[in-house]
């Protein structure tokens, strides 16, 4: 159910919607949905559909970048934009443009090597990029930190944050738990994935696979005597769509 | 090396603690020269520490003496030559975890090592991979203590901690926790707000008695909801405020262990409690924290009153313990 500013909306009544399919198809999910999807204006709807767009398009993207993936151990990242920090994340260099450093990672790829979860905080600034523009985005974002859910610019907070939700979208972060995992591949007790829509997850380096897909290559990092299989957690990361809307709005 | 244990010093071990990697390095490179056979047998000391043969791993190599040693320390540089051109070689099939001798290198290498760390970054890897191994594979929970005092050194090093805080919680042991609230009334405000995060609490308050009675607080908890502690599969690596360990309610409320990895029951549940349970996750959300913080109070402090009360009608139960808790009966 979709509500603006407190009316019940029917999709086919709002103008503006991109004819593209996934804008669409996030819409008559919400709309279809039990849970009131609440809106203050018709453009704050768009802007999340356009987020939500923008982040999977931003996660087939990174998928083709040629970026590898490492522990944070042995991350890497372009010296010319980013300081690589004693935890194995990426800080943006003093002086650097935000805008030009995450364009980096999508046209350098090959440049950087991270885990999966701070390919997801890659994806999302990527996708902030394309609906706010450079300019805006440098200003909102002048301070960047990837490395997983920690450092995270306020605006970003909710991404690292796992709720229950009774409708999974486009552009939702997951997790796939892989309870008993080997000990010495700590980096596979899971894999965060962006939601692509269509049943399929998009995944650093397991790339963009059906849930029973990403479940079956998770299993094959377990130790011996496993007894639980890798499994989709019920929850997302979901940004503050409206919080980001506001920050685009006034600035 | 459980506290208090005494560990003799060997004279490498002495040379490097005065004197720094450096004047050991040289020092070894001398006896080497000189006397293949004291060098072999200074390694071999008892009172080595993983760090010191760490340190020298280059010296032992070039050397070729490594078959010289004994068997712990040729184990020890085997896993570590292992972790540094690829720690997927450990997976399963890399080395045999079933050896008495790789299961005592590897504890040997995180009880004598934990105290070095930040020797560098491979070494750091090394004492992280032990600790999961440790934990994960040999059960081996007695590291814990000092597991916890390494997390909240390194952590106080801003280094990276999520693979020792992983390989803690792999231990899948509620009584653990404890370990970590003991940090809660750390000074250090980046202790506490570490302790904080792991534990799931709101960030505590900068006196020193609001942390203190913080501490008491969640030991209290604790003691209260052990027994009925689960491990959720979140973890730093999914979410930037996990809650690692969750209460089963309902557990609780019959009163019934779970395991902490598997939240089934530790013994199978009767007719009669499989009817409460399912009365109870009836009942509406708030209800349900009410009625099982009730029942573990009730059933410990009166068996025979519980006995009474958890057979009687769900909604009778409720308004008993919405009454009682609301005069402090209990």
């Amino acid at each position: 159910m979709i509500e603006i500013a407190g009316k019940p909306v029917r999709p086919e009544s709002l103008s503006g919607v991109p004819d593209s399919g996934l804008e669409k198809q996030i819409l008559a999910a919400m709309a279809a949905d039990s849970t009131a999807f609440r809106y203050g204006t018709q453009a704050e709807l768009l802007f999340e559909l356009s987020l939500r767009a923008q982040t999977v398009a931003a996660a087939r993207e990174l998928d083709r970048s040629g970026m590898r993936f490492a522990t944070f151990r042995r991350s890497k990242c372009n010296p010319a934009f980013w300081n690589r920090t004693n935890e194995g994340g990426f800080r943006l260099k003093p002086g650097a443009s935000p805008s030009a450093a995450i364009l980096d990672i999508y046209r350098n790829g090959r440049s950087y090597a991270t885990e999966c979860a701070t390919a997801m905080v890659i994806v999302y600034y990527r996708a902030l990029l394309a609906v706010f523009g450079e300019q805006k985005f440098n200003r909102v974002f002048p301070r960047i930190e990837l490395m997983n859910w920690h450092h995270l610019d306020r605006l970003l907070r909710e991404i690292g944050l796992m709720n229950r939700f009774s409708l999974y979208l486009p552009g939702d972060r997951r997790y796939f738990a892989n309870p008993d995992v080997d000990p010495v591949t700590p980096e596979l007790q899971g894999e965060n994935v962006i939601e692509m829509g269509g049943g399929l997850y998009y995944g650093h380096d397991i790339g963009i696979r059906t849930a029973d897909q990403i479940i079956k290559a998770l299993n094959q990092s377990r130790i011996e005597d496993a007894d639980d299989s890798a499994y989709l957690m019920d929850s997302a990361g979901r940004p503050d769509f409206g919080k980001l809307y506001r920050a685009f709005q006034q600035n | 090396m459980t506290p208090g244990t005494y560990r003799p010093i060997g004279p490498l071990e002495r040379l490097r603690r005065t004197g720094g990697t450096g004047m050991l390095k040289n020092r070894f490179a001398g006896m080497l020269r000189r006397r293949k056979s004291d060098a072999v047998r200074m390694l071999n000391d008892e009172g080595l520490s993983f760090g010191t043969l760490y340190a020298l791993r280059p010296e032992i190599e070039k050397a070729g003496i490594a078959g010289e040693l004994s068997e712990k320390n040729r184990a020890a540089l085997e896993i570590c030559g292992k972790i540094a051109q690829d720690p997927k070689l450990l997976a399963s099939g890399g080395i045999d975890y079933g050896d008495q001798t790789v299961h005592s290198a590897f504890l040997w290498m995180f009880q004598t090592g934990a105290r070095d760390d930040g020797l560098g970054e491979a070494y750091d890897e090394a004492l992280d991979l032990c600790a999961s191994v440790l934990l994960r594979r040999y059960r081996e929970t007695a590291i814990l203590p000092e597991l916890v005092d390494l997390i909240f050194r390194r952590n106080r090093k801003r280094g990276y901690l999520h693979d020792l805080i992983w390989a803690f919680f792999e231990s899948r042991d509620p009584g653990a926790l404890r370990y970590i609230a003991k940090y809660l009334r750390s000074e250090n405000a980046r202790d506490t707000e570490l302790a904080c995060l792991l534990l799931h609490l709101p960030r505590a308050g900068s006196s020193m008695r609001e942390k203190a009675n913080l501490y008491r607080s969640y030991l209290n908890w604790l003691d209260e909801n052990k027994p009925f502690l689960y491990f959720t599969g979140e973890s730093l690596q999914s979410s930037n405020q996990p809650e690692i360990c969750g209460v089963d309610l309902g557990a609780k409320y019959l009163c019934k262990n779970i395991s902490p990895r598997s939240r089934r029951p530790a013994d199978p549940l009767t007719q009669q409690e499989q009817e409460s349970l399912s009365c109870f996750a009836r009942t509406k959300e708030p209800d349900r924290a009410i009625l099982s913080s009730y029942s573990r109070r009730l059933h410990d402090k009166d068996p025979a009153r519980w006995e009474q009360w958890i057979h009687s009608p769900v909604e009778k139960q409720i308004e008993t313990a919405k009454g009682e808790t609301g005069r402090r009966a209990l």
